[in-house]
């Protein structure tokens, strides 16, 4: 019971972009298309439910008996980075569509603040394996289904009439808001 | 001492692991399959912007006026492992 809350409060009331404001810059950079959207979303999830895995382990079975955890930000940023390489070879290789689409965001996932985000806090709330799993996998689903709904916004506004100093990113800063708020608990009680 | 030593191995490990997958994703070379004439009828040419071609959109090789046979049986092969 308490992993199916966590999951749900992962992917809506805890959400990774609107209410903990991580990982702003891919919500931004690609989201103006619907397909390169869901290719960055699905990416990062697979890059944080990977590394977040390979991290956990990391921490608690090197990095605590060794009373080395001061060493768990660089650590943890490696393996993001080694992850992030994987998954720009995978792409690369099986749709290179999505690659040139996805351009400079593809290795940029590696500065995404949501994917290291996600791994301290794994460590920082002090997560079962389970646990950490399940936030690991929620938040990036999470991410995935806002970055998608909105990028589904921002083409619909496209063709409507937007006064002309709100086009481009005003208007869709503005709609991040508006979502921000629909997404927080306090709206919905 | 052994901070510096955790790092250095998590590293090498990962470099690696990235060398191992590097390996087995491999680009696939299209070079050999084509007539390697470097007409230019395909538009891109050679041969070598052609196969550069594929690499972004593989069903370029329809482009190409003199890919016969065997080699064209290949290619489309290719293109249907790839689907």
């Amino acid at each position: 019971m308490n992993l199916i809350n966590l999951f749900i409060m992962s992917i809506l009331t805890e959400n990774i972009v609107l209410m903990k404001f991580l990982g702003i810059c891919p919500f931004i950079g690609t989201s103006s298309k619907e397909k390169s959207a869901l290719g960055m979303g699905v990416s990062v999830t697979i890059v944080i439910t990977l590394s977040s895995i390979i991290t956990y382990l990391l921490y608690y079975y090197i990095l605590v008996p060794t009373d080395t955890t001061y060493l768990k930000t660089l650590s943890f940023v490696l393996v993001v980075a080694c992850m992030v390489q994987l998954i720009e070879m995978l792409i690369k290789r099986r749709n290179p569509k999505l690659y040139h689409s996805l351009g400079i965001y593809l290795p940029l996932i590696t500065t995404n603040c949501a994917v290291l985000g996600v791994l301290l806090l794994n460590i920082t709330n002090q997560y079962s394996f389970l646990e950490m799993l399940t936030f690991s996998i929620g938040s990036s689903l999470g991410f995935t289904l806002v970055i998608y709904i909105f990028s589904t916004i921002r083409e619909a506004l496209e063709r409507r009439n937007v006064p002309n100093s709100f086009k481009g990113y005003p208007i869709a800063l503005i709609t991040a808001s508006i979502m921000a708020l629909l997404f927080s608990r306090y709206l919905i009680v | 001492m052994i901070g510096i030593l955790i790092m250095t191995i998590l590293a090498f490990v990962l470099g690696i692991l990235l060398v191992i997958i590097a390996d087995k994703t491999e680009k696939q070379d299209y070079l050999k399959y084509l007539p390697s004439y470097n007409c230019g009828v395909c538009g891109f040419g050679s041969c070598k912007g052609m196969s550069d071609a594929m690499e972004k959109d593989i069903e370029s090789y329809k482009k190409c006026k003199l890919l016969k046979g065997e080699a064209l049986k290949k290619i489309e092969e290719l293109v249907e492992s790839q689907k």
